[in-house]
């Protein structure tokens, strides 16, 4: 009874060349004459087997289907290539926008220092000490000061060096070299004579400490120079606090 | 590839009108290739009866395959199985035409096919009793009536059944699929009136 109303497969090549031959068991040949009654593409089939039987179409078939599963026509290549080409544009504005907003922060640092540092002249501090009655000076320390102030700052920190290895009690003298350093592209080392300057000379202390500010944000360490930069804008001269307050606004 | 391969093995328990729909709504070809190959044999047979020729049998079905992928969304396509035939003799006639060759008397051959109403799933199984289907075989032309008890019940071939009763052997499908149909047809109306 099933097999009346019970949907049926379609025949395969095997079943059409059997049955074609006469060659199924009665089971195989209700079954496939049960699906003929259902099936028009079957029947077409099996008229045209029979019409021209071939017991060599394995190869034929087995290339069609070969030949269909790598079948994509121009017009569906040519829209994947488009759809491709879409979505590598799109990856790479991504990867673009990634990167320029990468670069953007990363340079953040730098353009905030550079917005901000500036360099005191040191000629009228020698004058002072030496109207203090400050030991004379070294040539080398002259020779370090000349160029710090005609803003050669790579030119002067061998002098500073020299001279500092003679005076290292000099934190004003360290606190120029620092800055020089700073400015010459030695954050690192500018932060041992800034931080020297800063601790043993409270004339010294906001000056060196806005400096070692600025050194900690070329280095990219935003934290201690805010730390740095909180302290200041509490505790230091007007001029410094307010400059503090001003870069800790802009960090922020 | 793994997941593609993943993904054509899942397609392969799907209905024909699943991919059909899937196809048109995504124009996504690996569903109109997943339903095409499940045919690609009948295809080739057919279009080697009216080409006589492997190759161009072969290129015939490929160019079937390239159409029909550009043409079936737009068409709404209810049993492609039963569909596919027609497309198949109208591009072979073509074909030979085009080419002034002789075109056989085949054009015939393949009558399209009356459709059946998709009241129920084609793949699935009538939820009808026994006493309703003989209620229903009760209905038909005494013709369809015998033939089908002779080939449902007896479980006879076409050609004893053409035997037992006389037919011509062309009478007896035709009595049977006529009557099979009729016979579905009677039981989808009872299930929509149930």
């Amino acid at each position: 009874m099933k097999e009346l109303t019970a949907p049926t497969v379609c025949l395969s090549l095997e079943e059409i060349q059997h049955y074609a031959k006469d060659r199924l068991d009665e089971a195989a040949r209700f079954r496939v004459e049960n699906h003929l009654l259902d099936c028009a593409l079957c029947r077409a089939a099996l008229d045209a087997y029979m019409a021209n039987p071939d017991e060599t179409l394995g190869a034929d078939l087995a290339l069609l289907q070969q030949q269909i599963q790598k079948a994509v026509p121009p017009k569906k290549k040519q829209m994947q290539k488009i759809k491709f080409n879409y979505a590598a544009a799109a990856v790479i504005l991504i990867i673009m926008t990634a990167a320029a907003v990468v670069y953007w922060q990363h340079t953040r640092y730098d353009r905030l220092y550079a917005a901000f540092f500036s360099a005191p002249k040191a000629g009228d501090v020698i004058a002072l000490r030496s109207e203090q009655g400050t030991p004379g000076a070294a040539p080398t320390f002259d020779q370090a000061i000349n160029y710090y102030d005609a803003g050669d700052f790579s030119a002067a920190i061998p002098y500073f060096d020299a001279y500092l290895k003679g005076h290292p009690d000099d934190f004003q003298a360290g606190l120029y070299a620092g800055i020089a350093l700073l400015n010459g592209g030695d954050p690192e080392k500018a932060i041992e004579w800034l931080t020297t300057a800063s601790i043993n000379d409270p004339k010294l202390f906001d000056e060196a400490n806005w400096y070692l500010a600025l050194a900690f944000l070329k280095q990219k360490n935003p934290a201690e120079a805010v730390k740095i930069l909180e302290n200041l804008s509490q505790r230091a001269e007007p001029v410094f606090a307010g400059k503090a307050k001003a870069l800790l606004e802009r960090l922020e | 590839m793994f997941i593609r391969g993943i993904r054509q093995q899942a397609l392969k328990d799907w209905t024909d009108e699943r991919l059909v729909e899937a196809f048109c709504e995504t124009g996504d070809e690996q569903y109109f290739t997943e339903l095409f190959g499940r045919y690609t044999m009948q295809v080739f047979l057919i279009c080697k009866q009216y080409l006589n020729d492997r190759e161009e049998s072969r290129e015939m079905v490929m160019r079937i395959f390239s159409k029909l992928l550009e043409i079936l969304p737009g068409l709404e396509i209810r049993i492609f199985r039963n569909w596919l035939p027609v497309v198949v003799q109208r591009e072979c006639l073509n074909h030979l035409r085009k080419q002034g060759r002789y075109v056989p008397l085949k054009e015939a051959q393949v009558p399209i096919p009356e459709e059946e109403p998709e009241i129920y799933p084609a793949t699935e199984e009538l939820p009808i009793g026994e006493s309703e289907i003989k209620a229903a075989l009760a209905q038909l032309d005494e013709a369809q009536r015998v033939c089908l008890n002779l080939f449902f019940f007896k479980k006879m071939s076409y050609r004893q059944v053409s035997g037992q009763t006389g037919f011509p052997l062309n009478e007896v499908k035709s009595y049977l699929q006529n009557g099979k149909r009729q016979l579905k047809k009677q039981l989808l109306n009872l299930i929509t009136t149930r």
